[in-house]
């Protein structure tokens, strides 16, 4: 019998407000256990939750950004169960009436677009953070009361691959409209993977397993994998899957079935009395609206058929906002698209990959950078002198790249008659490279272009330096 | 309310009752319950379920910082702590 997989994926996603979901305390990380933290995020009886504006507004705008039916109408509830880390004994959430339903993110498997489909968003509180110790569980609460939205798909996946997509392009989507910095080291973008299997063609799901503990997207398509064997395997023994949260084993590669003390699920949701409903108007919706990002694929499909970039570049250039921007905003400038994607490709992102930093600290100016690309454009100066000595000399200053070339004595050699004695001198010192040469073997050109360069300090143009060896051998 | 109901309730409020306490309980809650239930004689078709008695909607306050309240003030009521952290029995096997 042959069986197909049903993939569904609950991505939790830290909004980048500088305070929690309810309360003042800030959202730092990496602080003392408990330092960030005051009566309603610790649960004290008689607080009073009150929600962060801005919370709202980003989690409007992903949704908005992901294409959702934002609701006019929606509220709060609270979702009770007893943990060590949620102090109030339920997490605010939001069950009946959420934000955002629907939605989809793109995905594109060998060429085949489709989009997958969202069920819902939901806005909710963090819990805090347990640490297991030999004689019990220590609690810190600095976590408690953080503010995440809950991305939750429709079962509308089948293979690791298509998971793996949905998560980068939404990864994508959330950091191109900075809502959210989504550092997956820091628990900032969070998934677990709902994963049944069945027969081929039947038309009732299998039975769902719930995989947590998936710390990057690397994992979350190893455990899917993992788990689709596993399942089919287990029917083919005659073995019924079992409803069950497991977790992802790193270091083994496996799913084991989580062993906890927390009771069944019945989570006894009710309104939240302390919370008053959130009511949007059209105004406030397409407010919201008109800051949403362009979205990452659309801007990658312009920068190819528009600007004629290749689909690798178009890549490169759309994998962050900031570089789409720098790169959109250099090319106001200096209007040739391919050159500006090989520097930022190849130099520019050498130079942060190296100091480790994002290209909104990249210390050269779009003024800057495009003239000295279009130095190297009017013959001013040469490419690689451009690359080898100018680029590191205006990381360093950020001047005017006219001043750099004039100080350090770099501009290009443009003077025929300059060249032609440099080439006359290198063919001189090299007979058999000429002899060569008269009998087409084209490659013994490169060992003269070479000696000139040398002589010229690398500071001849290139161009001209070929034009002139082609003249004298033809002669 | 079936004794399979109430046992449940228990279990989820983590409280344990003796057999004598549970006949006690068990009846109070279901006078409760069937106090309550009364409003289901009224009709209520076409009548959308009430979410708040205040008819207040959108409090919000803004994303600015308050103080907080420092680790010792927010571990003084705790029974046990280690180091910066509250401490609790052990909820992994
Ligand atoms: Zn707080």
């Amino acid at each position: 019998m042959e069986f197909e997989a049903t993939i569904g994926l609950e991505v939790h996603c830290q909004l980048g407000t500088n305070t929690k979901l309810f309360c003042g305390c800030t959202t730092l990380f990496a602080q003392e256990p408990n330092s960030q933290t005051c009566p309603v995020c610790l649960g004290h009886p008689g607080t009073l939750p009150v929600l962060n504006k801005k919370v709202f507004e980003y989690a409007v705008k992903a949704g908005l950004a992901i294409g959702c039916d934002i609701q006019k109408f929606s509220k709060f509830d609270r979702k009770n169960y007893y943990y060590p880390d949620l102090p109030k004994a339920y997490q605010i959430t939001q069950f009946d009436k959420p934000f955002a339903l629907k939605g989809g993110i793109e995905i594109n498997i060998k060429g085949n677009k489709r989009v997958v489909k969202l069920e819902r968003i939901q806005i909710e509180e963090d819990a805090g953070k347990l640490i297991h110790t030999a004689d019990g569980s220590l609690v810190d609460l600095n976590r408690a009361g953080t503010p995440l939205i809950e991305i939750v798909s429709d079962p509308d996946m089948s293979t690791s691959e298509e998971a793996y997509q949905y998560l980068v392009n939404l990864k994508k989507i959330l950091k191109y409209n900075e809502v959210s910095d989504c550092e997956m080291q820091e628990g900032s973008l969070r998934c677990d993977a709902n994963i049944s299997v069945k027969p081929i063609g039947q038309k009732e799901l299998g039975t769902k397993v719930e995989v947590k503990n998936l710390n990057s997207f690397r994992y979350v398509q190893a455990a899917i994998d993992y788990e689709i064997v596993r399942q089919i395997q287990d029917i083919q023994n005659g073995n019924k899957i079992s409803q069950e949260t497991r977790l992802w084993d790193v270091d083994n590669g496996v799913t084991e079935p989580m062993r906890s003390k927390e009771g069944a699920h019945d989570y006894r949701f009710f309104p939240e009395p302390d919370l008053p409903p959130l009511i949007l108007t059209d105004k406030e919706i397409e407010k919201i609206k008109s800051t949403v990002a362009e979205p990452p694929l659309k801007r990658k499909e312009r920068f190819i058929s528009e600007l004629k970039l290749s689909e690798y570049d178009a890549s490169i250039l759309t994998e962050e906002k900031p570089i789409a921007d720098y790169f959109e905003n250099a090319l106001k400038e200096f209007n040739k698209p391919k050159e500006i994607a090989n520097w930022i490709s190849n130099d520019i992102s050498s130079y942060l990959n190296e100091k480790k930093i994002g290209i909104d600290q990249f210390p050269v100016s779009i003024e800057n950078m495009t003239s000295l690309w279009k130095l190297i454009d009017d013959g001013t100066i040469n490419k690689k002198i451009a690359k080898e000595k100018v680029f590191p000399l205006l990381v360093e200053s950020n001047k005017n790249p006219s001043e750099i070339i004039e100080s350090e004595g770099l501009a290009g050699k443009n003077d025929s008659d300059e060249i032609r004695k440099w080439v006359e001198e290198a063919m001189a010192k090299n007979q058999k490279a000429v002899d060569d040469l008269k009998n087409g073997k084209d490659k013994a050109k490169g060992s003269i272009v070479g000696m000139v360069m040398k002589a010229s300090k690398g500071l001849a143009n290139p161009q001209i330096v070929n034009k002139i060896i082609d003249d004298i051998i033809n002669s | 309310m079936e004794n399979d109901a109430f046992d449940n309730v228990e279990k989820l409020s983590r409280l344990k009752f003796s057999e004598n306490e549970k006949n006690t309980y068990q009846k109070s809650f279901n006078n409760i319950l069937q106090y309550v239930e009364q409003l289901a004689e009224i009709n209520t078709d076409g009548i959308e379920p009430l979410i708040q008695v205040s008819e207040i909607y959108n409090v919000f306050r803004e994303d600015l910082p308050i103080n907080s309240i420092g680790v010792d003030a927010a571990l003084q009521n705790a029974p046990t702590k280690e180091g910066s952290a509250f401490k609790v029995p052990k909820v992994i096997k």
